[in-house]
């Protein structure tokens, strides 16, 4: 029996299309719970009922709960998705959206608040097992025993300030010699900035890669995982090209990798789409973060191995789902994702709104195109720049890269800049087609962003060209401009 | 949306051209460009080219002002803040100067282009 005939979408753009998308295969008809600025997008378009949940800002609609839980009640929803983003990790929400009586797809609230909790978590990760960043954090300050601990950690190590954040009283430490000075350098910093000298040593891993893996639990105790995902190229730690699976880890660290995803889920008796991310350096692995929710970048996962994760996590919550048996998710070959940001890349990113013109995405076998909006809407300054993803896969790593490329040389969508040229940029790069790119990639090799090479034809093409469609769309209307003539010597 | 090929100095040149609004756009090998003969080229930065005014390069929200009229300020000194797309930008002044007038405060929402921040080099 089914029990959620109508699922609220607390989110906005492409998630919310897919969101609605699964819905509509699964015959469960959809509420979107939008803001002002997005009754013009392709959610509001697609999904069957809408309810504005406030105006533009964020904080006035995306991110308040009790606006979210009205709507899904008084629209007669019986669950909420709350995509990525947003709300999807936020406890009050999940517990608000219980309390309500309406199924939340997504971990239970206590999982949230546990997970999302540093002090927690590093307890939950230490009884599954789960490596993480070797360290220490004693009350012993005196500098030889913090040089003692730095030598057991091993070098380079890290040492920051207990009450830190920014950047401000961390310094590095390269060998034993250098111990003391650095010490003492952080203690002043971190007490003129924070008024305690307390600091911490953290193994630095400078040569990092950002890998997670997708993990799925029944609530009742049981988990899987979907293998991985590599995330290291990333830009002041968002995001920009994502792939399946990692081209740098092998089936032995793979496997033991899995184990621990897995474990840590089970410890959780995590509920639903989950995803463990962890930083790897010379064969080892180390806790990073978990995920409570569905992935930006979870279509890579789905690429290959030919499963829907936002279908499962939905039929998971209405009670119709069976865990897939860990063996069954056998992979192959490789899928890419790009996420399409609206911003300048000859300008370091500087963001690019406007209206919206007509776009090509160029499908074939093996493409997917997750888009949110469409001719005529507006990119506006209030949400975040990503405005598509594209999604590739290939049977091999270097053919899927050259699909991409490809793939993204074709498409077109006019009215705003899109970060086309940075994503090529990085997909031709020597380091990202070996694999050997880390977590500095883009720092190394993009601080600068992109230099501007465009040829110097370019100015007086635009203004014929500007002329040539202005005079065929006059004359296609029969209306003539007077002040056509003029520009003609232009 | 259409293919134009246009004879440039001599040489045929083919981009995917479109106009919206009243700019037109052009799309070549993933790189696009925009052009309008009443504004500037958006591409090509809305900074003034007048380092004594300080334009929004971008619509947004002011986050932060860190200077208030009187005040002197260098070279490369962060003068606004502002938030769009969930992105900070800082903007500096190019010169060292005066602050004469400031048009915003912290929570208003600017469009492009608009006058943010008059500097002065007179008798600093």
């Amino acid at each position: 029996m089914q029990k959620i005939k109508k699922l609220a979408i607390a989110n906005r753009g492409e998630v919310a299309v897919r969101i609605i998308n699964a819905c509509k295969e699964l015959g469960i008809e959809t509420l979107l719970l939008h803001s002002e600025a997005d009754r013009n997008s392709i959610a509001y378009r697609i999904s069957d009922d809408q309810y504005c949940v406030g105006p533009s800002p964020t904080n006035e609609s995306y991110l308040d709960i009790n606006s979210n839980v009205k709507g899904a009640l008084e629209r007669g929803a019986q669950a909420i998705h709350p995509g990525f983003g947003f709300l999807s990790e936020n406890a009050d929400f999940a517990k608000a959206v219980e309390e309500a009586g309406l199924i939340f797809v997504g971990p239970r609230p206590e999982t949230i608040s546990a997970l999302g909790d540093k002090i927690k978590a590093k307890q939950i990760i230490k009884k599954a097992g789960v490596p993480s960043v070797p360290g220490y954090e004693g009350d012993d300050q005196s500098i030889s025993v913090l040089t003692k601990e730095a030598v057991k950690i091993g070098f380079p190590v890290i040492v920051k300030a207990a009450a830190g954040g920014g950047g401000r009283g961390m310094k590095i430490i390269n060998s034993e010699s250098e111990a003391k000075d650095q010490i003492e350098s952080a203690q002043r910093e971190a007490l003129g900035a924070f008024g305690s000298q307390t600091v911490f040593l953290e193994k630095y891993l400078n040569r990092a890669k950002h890998i997670e893996f997708q993990v799925f639990g029944d609530g009742q105790g049981d988990a899987v995982h979907l293998l991985e995902r590599e995330c290291s190229v990333q830009r002041r730690h968002q995001k920009i090209i994502e792939e399946a699976l990692s081209p740098s880890i092998d089936d032995k660290l793979r496997k033991s990798m899995g184990e621990a995803a897995v474990a840590l889920a089970k410890e959780t008796s995590y509920r639903g789409a989950g995803t463990v991310e962890f930083l790897v350096q010379d064969s080892e692995f180390y806790f990073l973060e978990m995920n409570t929710r569905l992935q930006v970048e979870h279509p890579v996962t789905e690429m290959v191995l030919g499963v829907d994760l936002v279908k499962s996590q939905i039929l998971l919550a209405d009670g119709s789902f069976t865990l897939w048996p860990q063996e069954d998710l056998k992979p192959r070959g490789h899928a890419i994702e790009c996420r399409l940001y609206a911003e300048d890349p000859f300008k370091m990113g500087m963001p690019s709104t406007g209206l919206l013109g007509s776009m090509k995405w160029p499908y074939g076998p093996g493409r997917r195109f997750e888009v949110g909006f469409d001719q005529g809407d507006e990119i506006t300054s209030f949400y975040d720049s990503m405005i598509a993803k594209v999604i590739v896969w290939e049977e091999t790593r270097e053919r899927c890269i050259q699909k991409m490329i490809g793939t993204l040389k074709e498409t077109l969508v006019f009215g705003v800049h899109l970060n086309i040229p940075y994503l090529i940029e990085i997909l031709e790069h020597e380091e990202f087609q070996n694999g050997k790119f880390t977590t500095q990639f883009i720092a190394e090799n993009f601080s600068e962003g992109i230099k501007d090479q465009s040829a110097d034809w370019i100015p007086d093409f635009m203004k014929k060209a500007y002329l040539e469609v202005s005079s065929v769309s006059h004359q296609k209307s029969g209306f003539v401009d007077p002040f056509h003539q003029a520009w003609g010597d232009l | 949306m259409k293919k134009l090929s246009i004879e440039v100095d001599g040489k045929m040149r083919t981009a995917f051209v479109e106009k919206v609004g009243d700019q037109l756009w052009a799309q070549i090998e993933g790189r696009s460009f925009n052009y309008s003969p009443s504004r500037r080229k958006s591409g090509q930065s809305e900074a003034s080219t007048d380092p004594t005014k300080i334009l929004s390069p971008m619509p947004g929200k002011i986050t932060k002002v860190s200077v208030a009229v009187g005040d002197s300020v260098e070279e490369n000194q962060a003068l606004i803040v502002m938030e769009a797309m969930k992105m900070e930008y800082t903007l500096s002044s190019q010169i060292n100067s005066e602050v004469v007038k400031l048009n915003v405060n912290v929570g208003d929402q600017v469009e492009l282009g608009a006058l943010l921040v008059e500097l002065g080099v007179g008798d600093v």
